[in-house]
């Protein structure tokens, strides 16, 4: 056994090695780029809320610890109001006058995913990540939350 | 000096074609893109939200979500231009030419109505409408005019002409009532178009009605997890979650649209014998089946036979598997569901 390696060492040529620290330097290559963009990811993530009433959106925020505290009232149809409220990380649509109430019950939303709806107001209040460039992160779901 | 030339050429190739197949390891078959093309649009008086994995196919999208609208205005009962509407007003008086997919959707209807004796029947429309449950003005109704509607709901006097493809309710004030199973079959639709324009991995949502396309995003072989709601919790909570397939999955339960009168709430699963909901220790029920349109109609049946004989009737069924939940938070799944629903709230127990 050690007579056959000697025997291949014997043999080996100065570009041999070359290559050797190629492919060893190369293998490296995509723990690098990949370590890098995940990096830029968390970094620059930032949390950001949209109200949008029948499609549009009228309303983005982002969630942070400096968020000011903020309250308006939205008007999406006749005789309809919303009153929403964003506290630093969070958002709710504190008040309505829908006639199920589940938009007031869903209560505080904050993380990306979640989101708030006030169906007969056709109001969805959607919390989503994205990072500087404002280009949306997708978080990889594991379950399908049902509408 | 050409060998050593083509060397140092093969050495430097070495970390580009390394760096390529590293890349390639990453990547799979089915071309996902990095973030789903995903919208939420107010259609078919609920939340629709369909959400396409493949890179590039976002126009697939746009014409999902145009046959989603389109068929939301033949079906609709509200809507008055509706085919459905026309039908509704011709009752007693003439036969209406329909569109093959509402008429689709009819023969379907009247299918399940014989299946099940007439437990889901698709004429329910004039009960439904007294209720509005899902309508600003929904209330508790009269009772005379309420024994009125139930007179009139009767699946046996629906008189399909598939040469002419009409639909002829025979009695003056039968309202057909589509909306039960339509929402399974916009549902499929959409899913269809999608497929159709070269998607292989997407879920759509219809208000609780669910398609998924293919396999999930997780890997090319693993299914997509699908939450269970809690009957109880708000919207969106789930009690646990079970693996689906190019399948589709709807719920429904006395949760999600009520009346209230005082202590007292109506759920929208109406019995066509007494015009009042269904009376039973029901509070949710997921249906699995081979198409949301089957699913939404089994969905109902299961429903009013309550949960002894809708397992029964369940498990004889081939490719359909069912979820209920129960008054006293107890969970029962059907023969195929039983090693692979997954129940996480310690609230929740499994029953069988």
């Amino acid at each position: 056994m050690s007579e056959k390696i000697k025997y291949h060492l014997r043999n080996m040529k100065p570009l041999d090695i070359v290559v050797i620290v190629c492919l060893f330097i190369a293998s490296f290559i995509p723990h690098i780029v990949y370590g890098i963009q995940l990096g830029n990811i968390d970094d620059d993530a930032v949390i950001i809320a949209t109200v949008r009433v029948s499609g549009e959106e009228l309303y983005r925020v982002e969630l942070s610890e400096e968020t000011p505290h903020e309250e308006f009232r939205l008007e999406p149809g006749e005789g309809k109001y919303n009153i929403i409220e964003v506290e630093g990380t969070r958002i709710r649509n504190r008040e309505d006058n829908s006639p199920d109430q589940l938009g007031v019950r869903r209560g505080w939303i904050s993380q990306p995913g979640e989101t708030a709806v006030v169906l007969p107001h056709q109001l969805i209040i959607e919390i989503h990540a994205e990072n500087q460039d404002g280009q949306e992160i997708y978080e990889e779901e594991d379950i399908i939350i049902p509408m | 000096m050409f060998t050593v030339n083509k060397k140092i050429g093969l050495a430097l190739l070495v970390p580009v074609v390394s760096a390529g197949l590293a890349a390639c390891g990453e990547s799979d078959p089915r071309g996902l893109a990095n973030e789903p093309y995903d919208r939420t649009e107010f259609l078919l008086g609920t939340v629709a939200n369909i959400r396409v994995y493949n890179e590039g196919k976002e126009e697939a999208l746009d014409k999902a979500f145009d046959r989603v609208q389109e068929l939301d205005e033949w079906f609709s009962m509200q809507n008055p231009d509706s085919e459905i509407s026309e039908v509704n007003r011709q009752a007693g008086i003439e036969p209406v030419e329909v569109s093959e997919e509402v008429f689709l959707v009819m023969e379907r209807a009247l299918h399940f109505a014989k299946e099940s004796d007439g437990s889901f029947d698709p004429t329910i429309g004039a009960v439904t409408s007294l209720w509005g449950i899902g309508q600003e003005y929904a209330a508790v109704p009269d009772p005379d005019e309420l024994a009125q509607a139930v007179d009139v709901v009767d699946f046996n006097k629906v008189e399909l002409n598939e040469e002419n493809q009409t639909i002829y309710l025979q009695e003056e004030g039968m309202v057909l009532d589509l909306g039960a199973i339509a929402k399974g079959y916009i549902t499929d639709e959409a899913a269809r178009v999608l497929v159709e324009e070269g998607v292989n991995t997407a879920i759509i949502d219809l208000g609780g009605d669910i398609v998924v396309v293919g396999n999930s995003t997780r890997g090319e072989d693993q299914p997509w997890n699908v939450g269970i709601q809690n009957p109880y919790g708000d919207r969106g909570q789930i009690i646990g979650m079970v693996p689906v397939s190019d399948r589709a999955i709807v719920t429904s339960g006395i949760y999600e649209r009520l009346v209230r009168d005082g202590e007292d709430e109506y759920h929208h699963l109406m019995n066509p014998d007494t015009g009042f909901p269904f009376e039973n220790n029901i509070s949710g029920i997921s249906v699995i089946a081979d198409n949301a349109m089957d699913a939404d109609a089994i969905a109902n049946i299961a429903f009013s036979k309550g949960v002894e004989a809708g397992l029964e009737y369940i498990n004889s069924l081939e490719d359909v598997e069912v979820i209920y939940t129960t008054g006293d938070w107890e969970v029962f799944v059907s023969e195929g569901l039983k090693d692979s629903v997954q129940i996480s709230d310690d609230d929740f127990e499994r029953a069988n």
